[in-house]
C-alpha cells in the first residue's frame, strides 16, 4: 500500500490526526459544581465523572502532555507516551508505550486516577472504562477545539483558573494575528501548499489543524476543497493550482531532509510560483500538527512567513510593522 | 524416527502449562511471582486491587486468547494442509480471513461501538464478514453438488484477493481512522478482555472437536479422494465438514486477534516432523503446539520493547519466516507429505 | 454359483461423451474375471463404476442383488475393495498403518482400531507377503512392494469383491506371475470375486476364469479365455493380425503377435 506512508508519516512524527465527520463537535462543559466530583462530556460524547482532583494522571498523546504541563500539572503526571517530548521535563516521566499502541497493563500498573486519551486510543479507553478508571477522550477539529480542550482539562483536573488564564492569553495572540489579517485585501492572501510527503505528493486538506492554521494566518490552503483530509496530489494538479507559498516540516526530525534546493530541483517544479520566488518555508511539525498550546505559535510563525511585511519576526506576540 | 504419540502430547501439554505460567508472570508491570500468586488465590486487600486487575483482567484474558487462537489456527492449518494435500496451505487460503478483515475494517471506520451481550462490535463484525466470505467461497467452488478441491482453492484465493482489495480501498478512504484498521490488521491481543475470549471460545472448542472427530477421514484423504471413497469415506461430506470447521476456527481467531500469520502454516509442519502425518496425533499436536507458540509470541510481543507492544503478526512472521525457510532447506520435511 | 455382481445395461457418459454403452454382465462368487481391451476402451471407467466412485448415466449395478447406489459408502467399502492403477503413497506412514486404513469401514466415528482389526490387517499382509515390511515407511518401498501394500489394504476391508486396475502393468515378470498367483489363490481359498482390468492377453489366459472384451465402450465378447482369445474376436478389436497357440504346460490359449512389414526371421542360433 503505497498510500500508507503518506498517512503514517504524520503518525510517526507524533502528529494528531483530526477525526472529521464522525467526530462530534466539542461540546460545552456542563456548568456545575465548582468542586469535585466533576462531570464532563468529552469529545467522544462520553459522560465522565472525576471523583476528586487527580493526583496521578496518564497522558496518551504528546499534545495532551503539553496541555497538562502548561496547566502546571507536572507533578501529577505519572505516565506519558514515548514520543512525549515537550516540555523536555516530560521525557523524564514513566513511559506507557507508544502513541499508537500503549500498554494497557502499564497504564493500570501506574494506578492512575485520570487518563487523558486521543481518538486513536479508543479501545484502551473502553477497557479503562470497564476497569473504572476515569478516561477522557480529546478529539479537537481545529484551533477553537484545542482551546475548548484546555478548558475541559482544566475542569477535570481542578485547574480551571490556570486554564482560563491560558486560554485567554492564547486567544489574545490568535486575535492579534487574525485582526491584522482581516485588514489585508483578499488578493493579498497567498495560496499555500503544505507538503506532508513527496512520494506520493501528499498535502493537508480540510479538517486538519494545518488547514486551520493556514486560514487563521491569512493564507488560502490550496487543498481546502479536497474531498479528503489528506489528499494525494499529482504534479499536474499542483501545477494547475500554482501555489504562492510552500510549507513543509522536513528536517525537523533526523530522517528526511528536503532543502529548498532539493525541492527546486524536482523535475517539472521549476515553473511553480513558490519555486520561482523562493517562498519555501520550514515549520516544526510538532508546532503545526499537535493540538496543544503551541498550535498558536504555529499560527504566529506561519503568519509571519505569509505576510512578512505585516508581521515582524519575533517571539510570542507579534507586533505589527510600523 | 517418530515420537510416540502419547509421550509427545504429554510433553507438549507440560510445555503449554509452563508457557502459560510464563505468560501470566511476565509483563511491563513489575509483578513478582508472589504477588501474582496472591492475586490469583487469596485475593488480598484493597492495595492488591491493581495487581488483581492486572492479573485477572489483563494478563489472563490475553493468555487465554493466545491459547484459543493458537490452537484454532494450528488445527485449521493442519486440516487444510491435509485437505488440499499441499504443504503451503494455511488457514487464510480460504479467503475467510479477508472477510473477517473486511468486517472489522467496516466496523472500525464507521465507528461502531455498540455491544451485544458484552461482545464488541468489531469482533462480531469480523465474524460476520468471515462467514459471508465462507458462504461466497462455497457457492463459487460448488460444482454439480461436489466440492472439488482445486476450485475450492481458486475460489478461496479469488475471494481473498477481492476482499483484501476492498479492505485496502476502505483503509485508503478511511484516512484519519486508518491507524485503527492497520493495527487491527497487524494482529494482536492488546486491550482484549474476557468478552473476546467468550466470543471465540465456543467456535474454537467446537471446531477443534469436529476436526478431531474427522481425523480418520483426513488420514484416508491423504491417498487421494478416489482412494478414500473406495475405503468407505463419504468424501463430499467429509470435505464439507472439514472446510467449514477450519473456516470457523479461522473466523473466530481472526475476529478476536486480527491477521496473525505463520501459526497455521508452520506449526503443523513442525508437529508432522516430530510425530508423522497421522492426523489423530497431528491435529491435537498442532492445537497444543499452536497454543504454545502463540502464547510465547505474545509474551515476546509485550516484553521485548516494553512498554511498547509489537504487533503480534510481526512477531510470528519474524519467528516463523526464518524457521519456514529452514524447513524448506530440509527437504525431507516436505517429502514426508507431498 | 452365486451371482455377486450384476451389471445391467450400464451406460456412462462423461461431459456428454459416451464412454460405456449398454454394458451388461455378471460376476460370480470365487470367479477370477478379467476385463480386456485396448486403451480407451473404458476398462478403468467400468471399474470405477463397479467401485461406486462413478454413477452410471443409465442402467444399474447390483451387489448381491442390492443396487450399489443404495449402499452407504461404509457398507460398500465393507464389500468391495479396490486397488487403483496409480500408487499414491507419498506420506510417511508405515505399511501396517496403511493397511489398517482398510479397517475404516468397520470403525465408528470415534472408534480406534482394536485387536480384531490388527489381526485382520496382519492376515492381509501375510497373504500378500508384506508382513515382514510392516514397520517400514511406505515411502521407502519399491513400486511392486507398494502395489502389494495397497492390495493388503484392500484385503483388510474383508471384501467379497476385489477390483484391480492394471495390477501387473509395471512389474517384472516374476512379480507378475506372483501377483496373479496370489489373486487366483484368493478366489479359490477365500471365495473372493476378483475383477481385474488388464491388457496382457497371455497372462490373462493363464489365470482368468472368464474374460470380458471391451472395445469402444461396448462388450464385444465374453466367455472363457478359450472362447474369447481367438483371432476372430481379437483382430477386429486390436486391428492387428494375431495367431493363437496352446501353452505347452497348461493348455491355455496364448496369443502370438504377427510382425508387420519389417519382420525379422530367426533361424537356429539367432
Amino acid at each position: 500500500m503505497r498510500t500508507v506512508p503518506c498517512f503514517l508519516l504524520p503518525l510517526v512524527a507524533s502528529l494528531f490526526l483530526v477525526g472529521a465527520g464522525c467526530a462530534g463537535t466539542p461540546r460545552e462543559n456542563k456548568a456545575g459544581l465548582p468542586g469535585f466530583p466533576v462531570q464532563v462530556t468529552d469529545d467522544a460524547g462520553r459522560q465522565v465523572t472525576v471523583p476528586s482532583p487527580p493526583e496521578r494522571i496518564v497522558s496518551l498523546a504528546p499534545s495532551i502532555t503539553e496541555i497538562l504541563f502548561a496547566l502546571g500539572l507536572e507533578a501529577q503526571v505519572v505516565g506519558v507516551t514515548d514520543v512525549c517530548d515537550y516540555p523536555p521535563a516530560a521525557k523524564q516521566k514513566e513511559k506507557i508505550g507508544s502513541f499508537v499502541n500503549p500498554s494497557l497493563e502499564k497504564i493500570v500498573a501506574l494506578k492512575p486516577d485520570l487518563v487523558l486519551a486521543a481518538d486513536i486510543n479508543q479501545k484502551v479507553v473502553a477497557r479503562l472504562e470497564r476497569l473504572n478508571v476515569p478516561a477522557i477522550v480529546l478529539k479537537p477539529r481545529d484551533v477553537d477545539g484545542v482551546l475548548s480542550n484546555i478548558t475541559l482539562v482544566g475542569r477535570a483536573t481542578g485547574r480551571e483558573r490556570q486554564a482560563a488564564d491560558l486560554v485567554r492569553e492564547l486567544r489574545a495572540r490568535i486575535d492579534a494575528v487574525v485582526s491584522k489579517v482581516a485588514q489585508l485585501p483578499v488578493t493579498a492572501r497567498p495560496k499555500v501548499y503544505y507538503e506532508v510527503w513527496y512520494e506520493p505528493l501528499c498535502t493537508a486538506g480540510p479538517g486538519t489543524f494545518i488547514d486551520d492554521v493556514i486560514r487563521l494566518a491569512g493564507g488560502v490552503n490550496v487543498a481546502a476543497d479536497a474531498p479528503q483530509s489528506w489528499p494525494q496530489y499529482s504534479l499536474e494538479v499542483l501545477l494547475r493550482k500554482n501555489p504562492d507559498v510552500m510549507l513543509h516540516s522536513y528536517g525537523h526530525d533526523d530522517t528526511v531532509h528536503q532543502t529548498a534546493e532539493d525541492i527546486a530541483r524536482r523535475p517539472g517544479w521549476s515553473g511553480l510560483n513558490f519555486v520561482r520566488h523562493r517562498r519555501i518555508y520550514v515549520i516544526d511539525a510538532d508546532l503545526i500538527t499537535r493540538p496543544g498550546p503551541r498550535l498558536v505559535k504555529a499560527v504566529e510563525e506561519v503568519a509571519q512567513m505569509l505576510h512578512p511585511e505585516v508581521f515582524v519576526k519575533g517571539k510570542a506576540s507579534v507586533a505589527p510593522a510600523a | 524416527m517418530r515420537l510416540p504419540p502419547r509421550v509427545f502430547l504429554a510433553i507438549l501439554s507440560l510445555i503449554l502449562v509452563g508457557t502459560v505460567i510464563w505468560g501470566v508472570a511476565t509483563g511491563p508491570a513489575p509483578l513478582g511471582l508472589a504477588d501474582i500468586g496472591r492475586a490469583l488465590w487469596t485475593g488480598g486487600g484493597e492495595d492488591m486491587a491493581t495487581d488483581r486487575t492486572i492479573v485477572w483482567q489483563i494478563r489472563l484474558p490475553r493468555v487465554a486468547l493466545a491459547i484459543l487462537v493458537g490452537s484454532g489456527l494450528g488445527t485449521a492449518g493442519a486440516v487444510l494442509q491435509g485437505l488440499f494435500r499441499n504443504p503451503l496451505a494455511d488457514p487464510y487460503l480460504l479467503g475467510v480471513s479477508s472477510g473477517a478483515a473486511l468486517g472489522a475494517t467496516v466496523a472500525l471506520l464507521a465507528g461502531f461501538t455498540w455491544q451485544v451481550l458484552g461482545l464488541g462490535a468489531v469482533p462480531l463484525a469480523a465474524l460476520a464478514g468471515a462467514l459471508f466470505s465462507l458462504w461466497l467461497v462455497y457457492r463459487l467452488a460448488r460444482v454439480g453438488g461436489k466440492l472439488p478441491v482445486f476450485t475450492l482453492l481458486l475460489a478461496g484465493v479469488a475471494v481473498g484477493c477481492f476482499l483484501t482489495a476492498l479492505v485496502s480501498w476502505l483503509v485508503f478512504w478511511g484516512q484519519e481512522k486508518i491507524h485503527h484498521a492497520i493495527f487491527w490488521l497487524m494482529g494482536g491481543f492488546s486491550a482484549r478482555d474476557w468478552a473476546d475470549v467468550a466470543l471465540c471460545c465456543p467456535y474454537v472448542l467446537i471446531g477443534i472437536a469436529v476436526c478431531l472427530a474427522w481425523a480418520k477421514e483426513l488420514n484416508l484423504l491423504l491417498g487421494g479422494e478416489e482412494s478414500a471413497c473406495q475405503l468407505g469415506v463419504n468424501v463430499e461430506r467429509a470435505k464439507l465438514v472439514l472446510v467449514v470447521a477450519a473456516a470457523l476456527l479461522t473466523a473466530a481467531s481472526v475476529a478476536v486477534g486480527g491477521l496473525i500469520g505463520f501459526v497455521g502454516l508452520v506449526v503443523p509442519h513442525v508437529v508432522r516432523l516430530l510425530v508423522g502425518p497421522d492426523h489423530r496425533v497431528l491435529l491435537p499436536g498442532s492445537a497444543l503446539a499452536g497454543a504454545v507458540f502463540l502464547t510465547a509470541a505474545d509474551v515476546m510481543a509485550r516484553t521485548v520493547l516494553a512498554p511498547a507492544e509489537i504487533p503480534l503478526g510481526i512477531v510470528t512472521a519474524l519467528a516463523g519466516g526464518p524457521f519456514f525457510m529452514y524447513l524448506l532447506r530440509r527437504k525431507g520435511a516436505l517429502n514426508g507429505h507431498a | 454359483m452365486k451371482k455377486v455382481v450384476s451389471v445391467e445395461r450400464v451406460t456412462f457418459a462423461y461431459n456428454g461423451i459416451p464412454v460405456l454403452r449398454d454394458v451388461s454382465f455378471a460376476a460370480f462368487r470365487g470367479e477370477f474375471m478379467v476385463v480386456l481391451g485396448p486403451n480407451g476402451a473404458g476398462k478403468s471407467t467400468l471399474l470405477r463404476l463397479l467401485g461406486g466412485t462413478l454413477v452410471p448415466s443409465a442402467g444399474e449395478i447390483r451387489l448381491g442383488g442390492i443396487p450399489l447406489q443404495r449402499l452407504s459408502a461404509r457398507e460398500r467399502a465393507r464389500r468391495i475393495g479396490a486397488v487403483a492403477q496409480e500408487v499414491y503413497l507419498d506420506f510417511a506412514l508405515t505399511v501396517e498403518e496403511v493397511v489398517l486404513m482398510g479397517r475404516y469401514p468397520y470403525l465408528s466415528r470415534f472408534g480406534h482400531e482394536g485387536p480384531t482389526d490388527r489381526k485382520v490387517a496382519r492376515r492381509a499382509m501375510e497373504a500378500v507377503g508384506v508382513e515382514h515390511l510392516r514397520n517400514r515407511l511406505v515411502t521407502t518401498l519399491s513400486g511392486g512392494e507398494r502395489q502389494r501394500v495397497l492390495l493388503a489394504r484392500a484385503l483388510a476391508q474383508e471384501p467379497e469383491v476385489l477390483l484391480l486396475d492394471e495390477p501387473v502393468a509395471h512389474l517384472d515378470i516374476n512379480h507378475q506371475t506372483g501377483i496373479m498367483d496370489l489373486l487366483r489363490g484368493l478366489t479359490q481359498e477365500r471365495g473372493i470375486t476378483v475383477i481385474a482390468a488388464m491388457h496382457d492377453l497371455n497372462l490373462t489366459a493363464l489365470y482368468a476364469d472368464r474374460v470380458l472384451l471391451l472395445a469402444g465402450g461396448a462388450v464385444t465378447a465374453s466367455g472363457t479365455p478359450g472362447e474369447v482369445l481367438i483371432p476372430e474376436t481379437l483382430e477386429p478389436v486390436y486391428q492387428s493380425e494375431v495367431l493363437a497357440v496352446r501353452h505347452p504346460r497348461t493348455g491355455c490359449p496364448q496369443i502370438m503377435l504377427i510382425p508387420g512389414r519389417n519382420e525379422r526371421r530367426c533361424g537356429p542360433g539367432h
